[in-house]
């Protein structure tokens, strides 16, 4: 097994940014080839993406209800 | 298309997402509300300048967080909120966590918040709730949130930093219940 040379703290920097959509190609792949063999990079990856889908999925999504889309629209046409 | 179509076309879709960011800023149905339809009345007024067909979304959400900031904020209906510099400068993270621990018990026990997760996200400071709202629940880019908020993309990624760091605290019980690694 090859081991990538890498430092942990400049890959962890980078894991918020991997997840958040804003590395770019080159050094998102950098980051999947050293989670995939550096357990402390990995372990580090999955408590942030953990942390960012228990956010997006758990948060409970209020809608605008119906009454206030029919206000809004009256008060333009009104204008 | 004349400006109401234009309105009800390209800026009225976005009232879901617009209500649930509005929602979790003041916690209140009503003052989502009134905040949602101040900010749809606002960028009816300024129509003109906005480019159909470019980032209808970015550009209401940061009208309805300079609503919020503006008038929202001001008026008597919130306490007073804690400038997050001053208590990130002042408190080590981990004690920010301790100290909210029993708001956020007594908050689940009243049922005042909701669930797990709004009472920690609304637990933070509102700059950090923002950031996260933008980027974990809206999904924009660090530079659409830089443009919402109107601060450097590198106090986005740093105040995002700050924020997760608080919420992975707080949410680590909830996490591992969840059948997440913690």
């Amino acid at each position: 097994m090859r081991t990538i040379k890498h430092s942990c703290k400049d890959i962890q920097a980078k894991i918020e940014l991997y997840l958040d959509g804003e590395l770019d190609r080159f050094t998102r792949q950098n980051v999947d080839e050293v989670i995939s063999e550096c357990p402390f990079c990995k372990s580090e990856f999955d408590n942030q993406s953990s942390l960012k889908k228990i956010l997006h999925v758990g948060l409970k999504r209020r809608e605008c209800t119906d009454q206030l889309r029919k206000n809004i629209v009256s008060k333009i046409r009104g204008l | 298309m004349n400006e109401q179509e234009l309105f009800e076309s390209e800026l009225l879709p976005h009232a879901d997402a617009l209500y649930n960011f509005a929602f979790h800023l003041t916690y209140n149905e009503d003052d989502a509300n009134d905040l949602v339809q101040e900010a749809f009345l606002k960028a009816y007024k300024y129509i003109h300048n906005y480019q159909p067909g470019t980032n209808a979304k970015a550009w209401l959400f940061r009208i309805l967080k300079n609503t919020f900031i503006n008038d929202y904020r001001k008026s008597s209906r919130l306490p007073d909120t804690i400038d997050y510099q001053e208590l990130v400068d002042i408190h080590m993270e981990d004690e920010i966590v301790a100290s909210y621990q029993n708001d956020l018990r007594d908050d689940l026990f009243n049922g005042t918040m909701g669930d797990e997760i709004s009472a920690a996200l609304n637990s933070l400071p509102v700059d950090f709730k923002t950031v996260i709202l933008l980027c974990d629940i809206e999904g924009f880019s660090y530079e659409e949130i830089s443009k919402i908020l109107e601060i450097p993309i590198g106090t986005v990624r740093s105040r995002l930093h700050r924020a997760r760091n608080v919420l992975k605290n707080k949410l680590q019980a909830y996490a591992e219940s969840m059948g997440y690694k913690s």
